[in-house]
């Protein structure tokens, strides 16, 4: 489904993406583990061109996201991203980030997008919420608001980027169970994430980047507990 | 022998009519000139932050043209000059339609646009990239995530400023006293010349103008504590 083919990236004088080749199958969920600045954000930002590249190609259903007649705008309607800070708009009710993109780009009627959003509200847990501001949610309210917000317009894939990090530890397990759930549903998820134990428990295959590469990949199982790279020996025994 | 201060004196009859359409005149020509700034203004906002330089500069041009030439210069350039340079069957149904007081919008409203949209720009600038961001990741267009997420914000920022350029646009309508738009300013003049009842004439002009004022103050403070209080 995303296909990242030795995908380069400079910021300035400095290489975030030096080579990165990896691809990511229909239904599967991939977790981004590695240190900051090792590019894992970068990496899953390059799939909706919010960065560009400089080597190589990332292909979104065989197609070169970066290519002559890609409507990005269309992609990105199939693409559905969480950020680390949520981004939700806060001059719009929880209900009315959601109904936005369905009324604006779906081009549903206000009583459909509604109750299409309510769905969407209900299945993270926060239908009780749907007219409260942002303003007056927790943060790890916001964040499932913003994973309905993704939901809502049907992607074919999800890509999270550091969900869980800017969360106070009590709330980070509320998101991490709308995630799971999502997964154990068939979603095709790209997760950055520190959490290592989400990503032994949810991932199919974890992806370890450093300096720009991908230096171990594989199923958890043998990724975390048989780490064959120092680098990542001494991550997993940082992070636990 | 005392000057008797008699406010009755310019508020009866045909005096008190002039009174009455000039008011009139005056907040037509504030509304009418606020609107075309204000779309003017927005336009101008999105057009100056696309991505091409050659816009930028004549944002720019446009902005400081009308910043830095005096208000009554700009009107009388309306109202004398571009007239010549349309075609004869507009300028002369112009000409017939009460050309002063469509010309003295112009200007007004073309004047308050260059100011709105510098005002715009700030507000835009205050809203976090993230948040452009998040829009365009949805799959909104550049002009969708403007109209739908950056601009209703920044339009609830820059609301105090926008009052401001409201009352400025307000008082700045007496200029078109200049090519004979029966605004408030006029009608006063008249009302003086016809009873020579100076201070009494314009004691009910600064009445007036101080009430107008107030009240477009009390609307944007509605505005303000009504849209500020939901956001943050």
């Amino acid at each position: 489904m995303i296909r990242f083919e030795a995908v380069e990236k400079w910021f300035g004088q400095h290489q975030v993406l030096a080579g990165v080749t990896g691809e990511v199958k229909r239904g599967e969920v991939v977790t981004l583990l590695g240190s900051s600045g090792s590019g894992k954000s970068t990496l899953i930002r390059t799939v909706t061109r919010l960065e560009g590249i400089q080597g190589g190609q990332v292909l979104f259903e065989g197609v070169d996201v970066a290519g002559r007649g890609v409507d990005i705008n269309r992609l990105r309607q199939r693409v559905g991203f969480v950020f680390q800070a949520f981004n939700l708009f806060p001059h719009l009710s929880a209900l009315g980030n959601i109904t936005l993109g369905l009324e604006r780009l779906r081009k549903m009627r206000k009583a459909a997008a509604r109750e299409r959003a309510m769905t969407e509200l209900d299945r993270v847990g926060l239908a009780d919420k749907a007219d409260a501001l942002p303003s007056r949610l927790s943060g790890g309210q916001r964040q499932r608001v913003a994973i309905a917000r993704a939901l809502a317009m049907d992607p074919d894939v999800m890509l999270f980027d550091e969900p869980t990090s800017a969360l106070d530890p009590e709330m980070v397990n509320e998101v991490l169970r709308v995630m799971r759930t999502l997964a154990q549903n068939g979603m095709t998820m790209v997760v950055v994430t520190h959490e290592i134990g989400f990503a032994r428990e949810v991932a199919d295959t974890v992806w370890f980047l450093d300096k720009g590469q991908i230096v171990e990949s594989g199923p958890p199982a043998e990724v975390l507990d048989d780490p064959r790279h120092d680098r990542l020996r001494s991550f997993l025994s940082r992070a636990r | 022998m005392g000057y008797v201060f008699d406010p009755a004196a310019v508020l009866t009859g045909q005096y008190l009519d002039w009174f009455i359409w000039g008011l009139a005149t005056t907040i037509a020509l504030t509304v009418a000139a606020w609107l075309l700034g204000m779309t003017i203004g927005i336009i101008l906002t999105l057009v100056r932050m696309l991505p091409f330089r050659s816009l930028e500069w004549l944002v720019a041009g446009y902005v400081e043209y009308h910043r830095n030439v005096p208000l009554l210069v700009q009107i009388l350039v309306w109202y004398f000059g571009v007239p010549q340079l349309l075609p004869r069957a507009i300028r002369m149904w112009v000409n017939s339609h009460h050309s002063e007081f469509l010309l003295a919008m112009v200007a007004l409203g073309l004047a308050s646009a260059a100011y709105i949209t510098e005002d715009l720009r700030s507000g835009i600038r205050s809203i976090p990239k993230t948040q452009y961001e998040a829009a365009r990741s949805i799959g909104f267009n550049y002009l969708q995530a403007m109209s739908y997420v950056i601009l209703p914000q920044a339009l609830r920022i820059v609301i105090p400023p926008l009052i401001n350029q409201t009352l400025l646009l307000f008082k700045n309508t007496s200029l078109a006293m200049a090519i004979g738009v029966g605004e408030l300013t006029y009608r006063t003049r008249e009302v003086d010349s016809y009873t020579f009842k100076t201070f009494e004439a314009f004691a009910v002009a600064t009445v007036l103008y101080l009430a107008i004022s107030f009240a477009i103050m009390a609307l944007g403070s509605f505005a303000d504590r009504r849209l500020k209080l939901e956001i943050r």
